[in-house]
């Protein structure tokens, strides 16, 4: 059990959540927190961020001082990230996933998925991949894992065997991203929803013809997506039904957000999302509003090829986003954000998700 | 075609996603490895190869398009495995272009085939623009290497069937032992394959210069008697997808080697963009044809590895002016100071 500070669109509320099960009720208190502030859940917009007029209580802090180093909340946003630095001994190429065990797991570029401790140390998990680009874990513990060089899904299992659930055509490896279904959705250029047991690819979303897909992420209630391009700089956005169906036209959600190769597309309890863009080496946050903020130094070498919240135990910081870093050696850097994931907070059609 | 239109259909390569190539395969039928030096450990069910590694046939690298699968034993900076699988069949897009051959130095381009409608889940698309039934991972029964300091006996792991063992110590064997490797059969009739253990690679320097129209001149340790090893050296100077081309040399391992200007050219000519890279592994690599499950050829590389860090003369990867030497600014879509 590790406490939690969720801020969850109204107050800033201590919770207590049990790693493995304990979740569900947690968050659905969190999502109890926002409906008594009278915030619309069917909105499209994101509501978790909406009327956020509430200052931090003092008294709810969690009881590891490090692990909030201010008093941040939905609105009153640190200007800039509270802390980066690279985390010399661990190794990860351009995905990053935490295991239930805490272990940060990257590839390191060499040939092998890597298990990093946060006390810096490390060990081979799993050898044998020409590979892995972006990842992300299923509530039972197994990962999904682009093998780009293969152009297939991949899912491995804690006991590091791997299935192929579907060869991808045009599979850039950056956007993988688990559902609040629990189906898998790829940029492939558009979006694709392939069915983890089955394989069975559908397309929700066609290649634009001026820009390409390249990252997404689910809003906190699952009424929106987003997509991250390359092109534009350009974060879009479209609204879901309650199928995660798309419903009308793809609509701007923010630009600037750098030069135009977006890695990934992480968001916090707030709603503000985080994007890492490849030409700018910049690491951003959007706001709602559309507000862009520049978090980091921009150092090409330094750049972080995703964006991973830190787990909420283990010794990882909880308020933390991770990066692997292609360009400095196959490390990862470690931003503080000052917020903790919104993963923490996500529903589906107004009930928490579990995962 | 402007470069930067078709950076939205390029997938993202790494040169570290290049399969370690050369063009020194033989044909298994004449060097085939005699058994009558194999002996079974009958308490630990490990084939011991008492022949002599100065002289077992070293069958070197399969040809791209029948390489059904590979182990590879490796030790580098830090830590030491063994890995492997054989499929019943290759992935198109693993099968790499040649483009030019210069000095012991490839440039290979990998292609993108392009199947239109889409693949099924199940497939993949060849170079014909057909779908083909994506290869299927293959059981080979138990797989045991022995010549290490720890010799290693691995059941496959369903349903991927990839073999791996993470518990060697580093290095794993002692210089020059003879490595066997043998499979158990399965859906394969078994196989044979040997490794001469590579001493530690010592390179001189991992900062290489590239200069266009100028060799890259590369040094390491030169064994002091004659080796079965030789040493490849890998290096692109692209990381976004952006150049199609990298560079594979094997060379002899005699502790130094120069990759052509011709080759350099070539390369950059292809493009500058992004971050390069670079390796260089010391290796011995013998293959066997499978049989019994309808063709294919299975590799053993033994190797000892190291990372480079490469950079291009005149060329500053960026992605802002502030990266720039004075005078010069960014090139943003190039990714270049100029």
């Amino acid at each position: 059990m590790v406490t939690l500070l969720l801020l969850a669109g109204c107050e800033v509320v201590p919770l207590v959540v049990s790693k493995d099960s304990g979740a569900d009720t947690d968050k659905e208190d969190s999502k109890k927190c926002c409906d008594d502030t009278g915030t619309d859940d069917s909105s499209s917009t994101d509501d978790s961020t909406a009327d956020d007029s509430s200052t931090t209580d003092d008294s709810s802090t969690t009881d590891d001082s490090d692990t909030l180093p201010g008093d941040w909340s939905c609105d009153n946003l640190p200007p800039s990230a509270l802390d980066d630095t690279t985390l010399d001994e661990a190794r990860a190429y351009h995905g990053i996933v935490f295991d239930g065990d805490d272990k940060l797991i990257g590839w390191d570029g060499r040939s092998s998925l890597i298990k990093n401790s946060p006390d810096g140390t490390r060990e081979v998990w799993l050898p044998g991949f020409s590979g892995i680009e972006n990842m992300d874990r299923f509530p039972d513990g197994d990962i999904v894992a682009a093998d780009l060089n293969n152009g297939r899904l991949l899912r491995i299992a804690p006991d590091g065997s791997y299935t192929t659930i579907a060869s991808v055509q045009n599979l850039y490896g950056a956007g993988v991203v688990i559902g609040p279904d629990l189906q898998i959705y790829v940029a492939d250029g558009g979006i694709i929803r392939v069915d983890p047991e089955s394989g069975e690819i559908t397309r929700i979303f066609d290649q634009p013809r001026n820009w390409t897909a390249h990252v997404l992420n689910f809003n906190l209630d699952s009424t929106r997506m987003y997509v991250g391009s390359v092109g534009n700089g350009t974060v879009y956005y479209f609204d879901l039904d309650e199928d995660l169906d798309p419903i009308g036209d793809i609509q701007t959600y923010a630009t600037g957000v750098g030069s135009g190769w977006h890695d990934a597309i992480a968001i916090d309890v707030c709603g503000n999302i985080y994007v890492p863009e490849y030409y700018s080496s910049g690491f951003y946050r959007v706001e709602p509003d559309g507000t862009v903020t520049s978090l980091v130094d921009q150092q090409s070498r330094a750049y972080g090829h995703g964006a991973v919240w830190s787990p909420n135990s283990g010794g990882w910081r909880d308020d933390t986003i991770y990066q692997p870093q292609p360009y400095n050696g196959n490390t990862v850097r470690e931003v503080v954000i000052g917020l903790q994931s919104g993963e923490l907070a996500r529903t589906w059609n107004g009930e928490a998700v579990p995962w | 075609m402007p470069l930067l239109s078709v950076l939205p259909v390029l997938p993202v390569l790494s040169l570290l996603s290049l399969p370690l190539l050369s063009c020194n395969g033989k044909d298994k039928e004449s060097d085939s490895p005699s058994t009558d030096s194999l002996v079974t450990d009958t308490d630990t069910g490990t084939v011991i190869d008492t022949g002599d590694p100065e002289d077992i046939p070293l069958n070197g690298l399969c040809a791209e398009p029948d390489r059904w699968g590979r182990f590879v034993v490796d030790s580098n900076v830090d830590y030491a495995y063994i890995s492997g699988s054989v499929s019943n069949g290759v992935v198109p897009v693993n099968i790499l272009t040649e483009v030019q051959t210069v000095g012991g130095c490839t440039i290979w381009r990998r292609e993108n085939p392009f199947c239109d409608p889409s693949c099924e889940s199940d497939e993949t698309c060849d170079f014909d623009g057909t779908c083909i039934p994506y290869p299927a991972a293959q059981d080979l029964g138990s797989v045991t290497v022995s010549g290490l300091l720890q010799n290693s006996s691995m059941q496959p792991v369903p349903p991927s069937f990839s073999y791996f063992d993470t518990s060697l110590p580093n290095p794993p064997w002692a210089p020059g032992a003879l490595i066997t490797l043998r499979t158990g059969g399965g859906a394969f009739d078994p196989v044979t394959l040997h490794g001469v253990a590579p001493a530690a690679l010592q390179p001189v320097s991992l900062e290489w210069v590239i200069t266009d129209d100028q060799p890259l001149a590369v040094a390491w340790d030169a064994p002091t008697a004659a080796v079965r090893t030789e040493v490849n050296l890998r290096l692109s100077v692209d990381q976004h997808g952006i150049t199609p081309g990298s560079i594979s040399c094997v060379f002899p391992d005699t502790g130094s080697a120069e990759v052509p200007a011709e080759i350099v050219h070539a390369l950059l000519s292809l493009g500058i963009t992004g971050f390069p890279a670079g390796d260089i592994t010391r290796r011995t690599v013998d293959h066997a044809d499978l049989s019994g499950g309808g063709g294919g050829c299975v590799e053993l590389m033994a190797t000892s590895s190291h990372f480079a860090q490469v950079s291009v003369t005149g060329y500053t990867p960026c992605n802002f002016d502030q990266e720039c030497p004075e005078g010069q600014t960014c090139n943003e879509a190039l990714q270049r100071c100029e």
